[in-house]
């Protein structure tokens, strides 16, 4: 492995910039310390080197990830940086320099560190996705669904497709609290498709409640409240399925709601005892 | 009554059903109706008894015509009746899943007047909100035993799961507590869909359009503890469930005393939540890993322990096929060792393709070396102080080693760092 040489690159945050980023650091023959985003502070003393984002440049480095790696190669990178793993972008340039030697096996020896890391920080990344699919709460205001998440990880490109799919007919909106960014969809009409697009968004103002939203929140709560079967409460099992930092945003947990319990301290023997 | 009373009053009915899984069938939106369905399933969220809440779990009604002992919907029992309008439950279930706190609906229903009457308002619910609503969302409903099989067939093309309930293990059981329901009663709705889902499968492979009969497949459940079978009985039943009738799952639930009965245990009595969470994890076995009904329990031990899981415990009694090396063994085998979950035998298996693992690797992969240590080697080597001896393992494993006795173990049995450290006089 090379040493590392006293620079820090600076991208624009984008898959492209990232594969630019591989390219530069390739042709230079070089491991910079760290690799940093558009609006990333970097604390040490390095000299920032920028670089330029070409999609021309982006497409051939593609080209040879797919050629000369995998298909998979691609898709690591790209999931890689929506993950909010510190320093996901020297894992990857890292991981990617040692696959053009090593193959395409490479990427899936889970014993190696760099690969490891990569791997779980993709799962982790993709399971808070799913737990969204299922723990986003609409409310709807001025003929409008919206809903607030609060994700570690950028999940919004990935639950853009689930909610296309689902509600191709309704009008929404979902914000990240997070990345300050929204998902935003415009219903599928007889003559215009439905669109959905990702945006940078400052703040966000839900349009208020009318009285029929109220009135079904209301029936969710009761619904929720009366679904569990007194008699075998289980706090621990729903914490550990359900963790409460998703609690915030969710129908079930707000109002005149059921309370909501203070965690408790988890036994490992939870069943015996 | 308003709607919301009804909606306390049917999921208060609906909640000991123990089935809330969404899983099984991948159907793409319309494009312009409302839904989809994901095969994986999606939880929307967990009550307060740590259950996943997938569907909006609801009856119809609950204004029972039968007398089952273990019911609280009993038409002896005092309690509060209601039945939902076919259009009060699509508006329901169209607006709970707009706002994505559903899945999609599970429809089940007390027998109101006959089973014929029951299942035709069940079919117009389900026709509203497949035609009129354009729901393409998942939905999962309870066949009544004794109805006409055109109905159950009707119900079948509009549904994607349909799921009998065996209510209990076995016959004697059943005319015991439920002298209304008999076991070919049970039995034969759950062939005809069997029946009706072969059918369509052999069908769709001829004609793209042909209609689809309950695509996620056909799940039962049944109440434990509230009758004296023994694990080995209920296995062994599930098992032939599974092979016979090609069921996706069948589910245990736990018997919770609702009513007074001296046919039942009393209404002070715990429910075997353990045992029950055992049976599953069996179930299990027998689903992903491999494992047959009796080779978990045999005659001479009918029950399964409740300090173990059924995996370590069929180790612990078949020894002499380890230990398993793990960067030689096959899947099949990988896959019976305890700690070893479906998961890390697939992903040890990848890994190994690159280089061979040892202990660390293992780790990093996610394998519970706490229970599987015992069990494998890597290139050839246990890890130090490991031996393979019943008496040995089964309190670690059990959660019962006691401390003071494991310290001692450690002075007249010194680990092979120990030995080092002794030679080099830092001990």
């Amino acid at each position: 492995m090379l040493n590392r040489t006293a620079i820090v690159y600076r991208y624009d945050g984008t898959l492209d910039g990232m594969l630019c980023c591989i390219y530069e650091a390739m042709t230079r023959r070089e491991e910079p310390m760290m690799i940093v985003g558009p609006d990333e502070m970097q604390s040490m003393l390095y000299p920032d080197h920028a670089v330029g984002t070409d999609k021309a440049v982006a497409r051939r480095v593609a080209d040879a990830v797919r050629g000369k790696i995998s298909e998979d190669a691609m898709t690591l990178i790209g999931r890689s940086l929506l993950t909010a793993l510190p320093g996901r972008e020297s894992y990857v340039l890292g991981v990617i320099r040692r696959a053009f030697k090593e193959g395409p096996g490479l990427l899936s020896d889970l014993s190696d560190q760099a690969v490891n890391r990569l791997t779980k920080a993709v799962l982790q990344l993709e399971h808070e996705a799913h737990l969204y699919t299922g723990f986003i709460r609409f409310q709807q205001g001025e003929g409008v669904l919206t809903a607030a998440i609060e994700p570690k990880n950028q999940v919004l490109p990935l639950l853009l497709a689930h909610f296309e799919d689902r509600f191709a007919s309704e009008t929404y909106m979902i914000f990240d609290k997070t990345h300050k960014a929204a998902l935003v969809h415009a219903a599928a009409t007889a003559n215009h498709p439905g669109e959905s697009r990702i945006l940078p968004v400052e703040a966000f103002e839900r349009p208020a409640a009318d009285e029929n939203e109220l009135a079904f929140q209301r029936m969710w709560r009761a619904f929720y409240r009366v679904i569990a079967v007194e008699g075998r409460e289980n706090p621990t099992c729903r914490r550990s399925h359900m963790p409460g930092r998703y609690w915030a945003e969710m129908t079930e947990f707000q109002g005149a709601g059921p309370e909501i319990p203070a965690p408790r301290i988890f036994h490992a023997e939870g069943l015996l005892g | 009554m308003n709607l919301m009373e009804k909606l306390e009053v049917l999921a208060d009915a609906a909640k000991y059903d123990v089935a809330c899984t969404s899983s099984g069938v991948n159907r793409r939106g319309s494009g312009t109706g409302l839904g989809n369905s994901v095969a994986a399933g999606i939880c929307h969220s967990f009550a307060a008894d740590g259950r996943c809440i997938s569907l909006l779990k609801v009856l119809q009604s609950n204004a029972c015509a039968y007398d089952c002992a273990y019911c609280v919907n009993r038409r002896s029992n005092d309690v509060r009746r209601a039945t939902f309008t076919p259009r009060e439950l699509c508006e329901l279930t169209i607006g709970f899943y707009r706002r994505n706190y559903i899945e999609g609906l599970f429809l089940s229903s007390a027998v109101v007047g006959t089973p014929d009457k029951t299942c035709e308002m069940m079919i117009e619910t389900l026709r509203l909100l497949r035609e009129d609503y354009a729901f393409n969302g998942y939905i999962h409903m309870k066949a009544i035993p004794g109805a006409d099989p055109l109905l159950i067939e009707r119900m079948g093309l509009l549904a994607d799961r349909m799921s009998v309930n065996i209510e209990l293990p076995s016959e004697a059981s059943l005319s015991a507590l439920a002298p209304e329901k008999t076991r070919k009663a049970i039995l034969a709705p759950m062939r005809q869909i069997e029946g009706g889902i072969v059918k369509s499968k052999n069908e769709l492979t001829l004609f793209r359009a042909a209609p689809k009969f309950a695509p996620a497949g056909q799940s039962t459940q049944m109440i434990v503890g509230a009758t004296g079978e023994s694990d080995k009985h209920i296995l062994s039943l599930s098992e032939a469930l599974y092979q016979r009738f090609h069921l996706k799952r069948v589910f245990f639930s736990a018997y919770m005393p609702t009513v007074a009965d001296r046919r039942l245990p009393a209404l002070t009595a715990k429910p075997p939540l353990l045992r029950e969470h055992r049976l599953y994890q069996a179930d299990w076995l027998m689903r992903f890993y491999g494992f047959e009904a009796g080779e978990i329990l045999t005659d001479q031990n009918p029950n399964l322990d409740p300090l173990l899981d059924p995996k370590c415990n069929w180790a612990l009694n078949h020894l002499e096929l380890f230990p398993v090396e793990i960067n030689r063994a096959p899947q099949e085998t990988l896959l019976r060792v305890p700690g070893i979950g479906v998961r890390s035998a697939w992903r040890i298996i990848e890994a190994r393709r690159q280089r061979a693992l040892d202990f660390e690797g293992l780790k990093k992969i996610g394998v519970v070396l706490k229970r599987a240590r015992h069990f494998i080697t890597c290139k050839g080597k246990t890890l130090p102080g490991i031996r393979l001896d019943y008496k040995y393992i089964y309190p670690m494993l059990a959660g019962r080693a006691d401390t003071s006795g494991a310290e001692q173990l450690s002075f007249f049995d010194p680990t092979r760092e120990d030995v080092v450290k002794c030679l080099t006089g830092q001990l």
